[in-house]
């Protein structure tokens, strides 16, 4: 008996540990639809303000692409209290910094700043949504930066167009298939009006979330947050129409030639449940037994023992109605890439087929431990979390939870969802090749 | 009656607090946050091994991170050794096969990273005494083999073959050989060539001579106990022979000897690689090493500098347009300004930049620019105090940068005493337009006709053409000539 009680101990103990962990937050609405986020941590006077918006480039009309990556750069242009240019002045002559990013459901601003600049923030993000100025100078600019952007990050970017192809082939009609940056003829040929348009009808604090995170009191936050958002007024409701895909049948073939590279590489995708979904996380799962770290099967096989890949890899691209899982690798020395094909799906057919193995189970468990304490240890990293978990998952507190999932999920469970969604004849198969000797 | 009346309550605060803000003016910021800058604790192996311990409890994890602080080292014919050195080390040691190591930090869910001067490792700290020796073991007792060396030497000529027709590795190469020279550490090149000289024997030499802890730093972070840090690693560094890496000169680098572009043609390029360099020497103890960071914030620094606004914001050119100052006790460094434009404004670009380091020398910043600039700093010094890695950080630059003992206790007072005349001083001292070696790397058929009208305060900038691998070379399309001449436009 006696030697029991060190060990019942330990694991009390242990237990404290991720209480003492847990995120804490407050979460409410304001009367104009606004979801409200507070999370306070003084122990760095350090806070953020963000924004999540419920629009991404899926929103957007198939003939007017990239609008709202586009408005990533509009809504620094000014407001109707911040004159052109001044934004990012503000933001530093307070010690801040700030940026935004979009992707296919959302769209995110963010300013963190030393906590006695908490009002900034929040002026500047209620600003941004309660009258931003949408003119010519700021619209034909970032016209012009967009551009700029696109040429850097895919057309002069060894392997940069490959998130693009994929989402060509694997989707026929939901609007994941034109990718976030859209069409720059689309982009050009929009007008002042359009743009107004668009922000009126997304940019509203129904189809938002604001999450104020750090060294703040809740209380007083709760205040101004009141004043500086309360007054925006409520949107019109958004009709979002369902997209659903036929699943593919046959496999997609697709080929595609990058001038910027010499190096072949083999992408397969999948299409996989939207990420709020229990499957996702299995996904997530079997990615990471197939390629998080050295001792990783593919990594293993393929690099290490084998010798035919130059490097190997695998991601599970989360997103709201589908997510995408790519595995995929570059071929070393006189390898082909149907070397690293066959060596794929000879891994792939082993998860489909066999339970992992206990051991490998466990590491599975030990690395989702160790990512999950890791994942809150910024700021701006939980702002973020908070924000996503609650607009594209439905559910706050994933961030206390996410782990928990993670635990639940048993071996038979990654051997179903292997067989159910990795299918050959239901993936794409992506060619990226360099481009032909003669087409220069 | 009685149940309207909460209703009422509500609607009328709303109606009151909703009046009360003024959102035409920036709100003012409260008074600025207390810092409380804590010191590591530390301690010294007999081996020289330097070791610094923070303990920060706020989440279950610990990190530790070696740092073999050698003067930067020439490969010459061997470039490559230490990139070969840095990838066969890591995998298991003389007692522990590879397969076995990666499957126990895998297992442990942690992470391990040992290169030719560094090595690092983080974990939940529960496995935090297993982690530090797994490092140690791996980092003092590497298993070198030749099987493993075939493979990565195979590994590294494909990525040098990968890199063939990418438009920033090629700028990337080619600026830094320009600058440095190619018989410097940060100029030479690793190619196809070189790294074939290289063997098994070259990088077992490598790591004898250079990973010695001489010049080692340890420093351990996390939820960990300083008794017990110390207990462990002087049980596993301990084993460590005390030794100092070999000492050599190389050729200090000089600036060009007149402003000019130097054109490396990549047909592909459907952007230029546009960078305005300059030598400088720079460290952290001069007296205006931050008059020159402030200098460099206010020119390129972000996107509220110069750069950006102008070439960005204000035309378009470019996605973002910056600059980077760089400090380095050993060897003096790169400053460069630069940008990724469209192939049709890479002149204008060029002038732009020009223009840019040409006021910013000529013209004291203005009063808000410079109190921006400043209130940057200072707001990014406050908010790196949320990162407990910051304080060990500072402990670390202090010794080896050799700083006074308060250099970060006075860091704000510091910033704030800089004045318009020390930035302009800074600015010309390390920004320059007379010798400066503008590389260009873009599609020469697209770029070079207009590149090569391209004058600056009312001189021609002369262009010079180089290859891939930074040897001058004649104008892309140009017929060739004789060897050893060189055509001028």
């Amino acid at each position: 008996m006696k030697r029991h009680l060190p060990k019942a101990l330990v694991l009390l103990f242990g237990f404290n540990f991720l209480i003492a962990q847990q995120v804490a937050f407050e979460e409410y609405d304001l009367d104009n639809g606004l979801h409200v986020i507070l999370h306070q941590d003084n122990s760095a006077p350090v806070v953020t303000t963000s924004v999540m918006y419920h629009v991404g480039s899926k929103d957007e009309d198939p003939d007017k692409t990239g609008f709202a990556h586009f408005f990533e750069h509009l809504l620094f242009e000014g407001t109707k209290n911040i004159a052109r240019g001044e934004w990012d002045k503000i933001v530093s002559s307070n010690g801040g910094s700030n940026n935004a990013n979009t992707f296919l459901d959302r769209t995110y601003y963010y300013e963190t700043f030393p906590s006695n600049s908490l009002e900034v923030g929040l002026w500047l993000e209620s600003e941004r949504m309660m009258h931003p100025i949408i003119g010519e100078i700021g619209v034909n600019t970032q016209k012009e930066v967009v551009q700029e952007e696109r040429r850097l990050r895919v057309d002069n970017s060894p392997y940069g167009a490959f998130f693009e192809q994929l989402l060509k082939n694997l989707y026929d009609k939901h609007p994941y298939r034109w990718g976030v940056i859209g069409s720059l003829d689309h982009l050009a040929s929009a007008t002042l009006d359009d743009f107004k348009k668009f922000n009126k009808t997304f940019y509203v604090p129904n189809n938002a979330v604001l999450v104020v995170a750090g060294d703040i009191d809740i209380e007083k936050t709760k205040k101004m947050v009141a004043d500086y958002f309360g007054p925006i007024p409520r949107g019109a409701e958004i009709k979002r129409t369902e997209v659903r895909e036929e699943p593919i049948a046959n496999t997609i073939m697709a080929t595609y030639h990058d001038p910027n590279i010499q190096i072949p590489a083999i992408l397969l995708a999948y299409r996989t449940p939207g990420q709020a979904e229990r499957d996702a996380y299995v996904i997530n799962m079997i990615s990471a037994y197939l390629s998080d770290g050295e001792s990783s099967k593919l990594y293993k096989t393929l690099v290490d023992e084998k010798k035919i890949a130059l490097q190997i890899f695998s991601v599970p691209i989360d997103a709201e109605d589908y997510s995408s899982y790519v595995v995929g690798g570059l071929p070393v020395g006189d390898n082909s890439i149907q070397d690293i094909k066959d060596g794929i799906d000879a891994e792939i057919l082993k998860v489909q087929t066999d339970l992992i193995s206990e051991k490998d189970y466990q590491k599975l468990l030990n690395k989702f431990e160790n990512r999950f304490v890791n994942a809150n240890s910024s700021i701006s990293g939980i702002a973020n979390s908070l924000a996503e978990n609650y607009l594209l998952r439905g559910n706050t507190n994933l961030i206390n939870e996410e782990l928990d999932i993670y635990r639940s999920i048993t071996r038979e469970e990654i051997r179903e969802v292997a067989k159910k969604y990795l299918k050959v004849n239901q993936r794409v198969e992506l060619e990226y090749l360099p481009e032909q000797k003669n087409a220069n | 009656m009685k149940r309207y009346f909460p209703l009422f309550i509500v609607l009328f605060c709303t109606a009151v607090t909703y009046a009360q803000i003024d959102r035409t003016k920036q709100p003012k910021p409260g008074p600025a946050p207390e810092i409380n800058l804590k010191e590591p604790l530390r301690f010294e192996l007999m081996n020289g091994l330097k070791v610094m311990v923070v303990e920060n409890r706020k989440l279950p994890r610990a990190s530790m991170q070696l740092t073999i602080d050698n003067p930067p080292i020439f490969e010459g014919e061997k470039a490559g050794v230490g990139t070969l050195t840095s990838s066969l080390l890591g995998k298991g040691s003389t007692s522990i096969p590879k397969d076995d190591f990666y499957e126990e930090v895998d297992f442990l869910g942690a992470s391990i990273d040992i290169n030719a001067q560094s090595a690092s490792a983080s974990c939940l700290a529960k496995y935090f005494p297993r982690i530090l020796e797994l490092m140690a073991d791996a980092a003092l007792n590497p298993n070198f083999t030749q099987e493993e060396f075939e493979k990565e030497k195979d590994i590294l000529l494909t990525s040098i073959k990968a890199e063939e027709k990418d438009v920033s590795a090629i700028a990337n190469r080619v600026e830094l050989a320009l600058a440095y020279g190619k018989n410097h550490p940060y100029g030479q090149i690793t190619s196809e060539e070189t790294v074939n000289n290289v063997t098994l024997s070259d990088v077992e030499q490598h790591y004898r001579n250079y990973f010695v802890p001489a010049n080692a730093y340890l420093v351990v972070i996390g939820d960990v106990d300083f008794e017990n840090v110390k207990e462990l690693v002087t049980q596993f560094f301990t084993p460590w022979s005390k030794a100092v890496p070999p000492s050599f000169t190389y050729a200090k680098p000089s600036d060009a000897q007149y402003t000019q572009i130097n054109f490396v043609d990549v047909p592909n390029a459907v952007q230029s690689e546009v960078t305005v360099q300059n030598i400088t020497e720079l460290k952290m103890k001069d007296e205006d090493y931050l008059d020159a960071l402030l200098a460099n914030r206010i020119l390129g620094g972000g996107s509220q500098a110069r750069l950006f606004v102008n070439l960005r914001e204000d035309k378009g050119y470019t996605y973002g347009a910056y600059s980077s100052i760089r400090d380095n006790k050993y060897s003096p460094m790169r400053f460069s300004a630069f940008a990724q434009v469209r192939n049709a404004v890479t002149d204008s670009s060029v002038v732009q930049i020009l223009g840019e380091l040409d006021r910013i020398t000529k013209e004291p910043v203005s009063d808000e620019e410079l109190a921006n600039a400043k209130a940057k700093y200072a707001g990014s010094f406050v908010m790196a105090l949320e990162k407990p890695e910051t304080v060990a950080n500072y402990a670390l630059n202090i010794e080896t940068e050799d700083l006074p003992d308060d250099f970060y206790k006075t860091y704000l007072e510091r910033i704030d005493a800089v004045t318009k005349e020390d930035v302009q001083k800074a600015a010309q001292k390390y920004f320059s337009t007379s010798n400066a070696r503008i590389v260009v790397t873009g599609k020469g058929q697209d770029v070079l006709e207009n590149l090569e009208k391209v004058s600056f305060n009312g001189k021609e900038v002369p262009v010079l053409y180089y290859d891939h691998y930074a040897n001058k070379t004649e104008k892309p399309g140009e017929v060739s000539l004789p060897e050893g001449k060189i055509l001028k436009d």
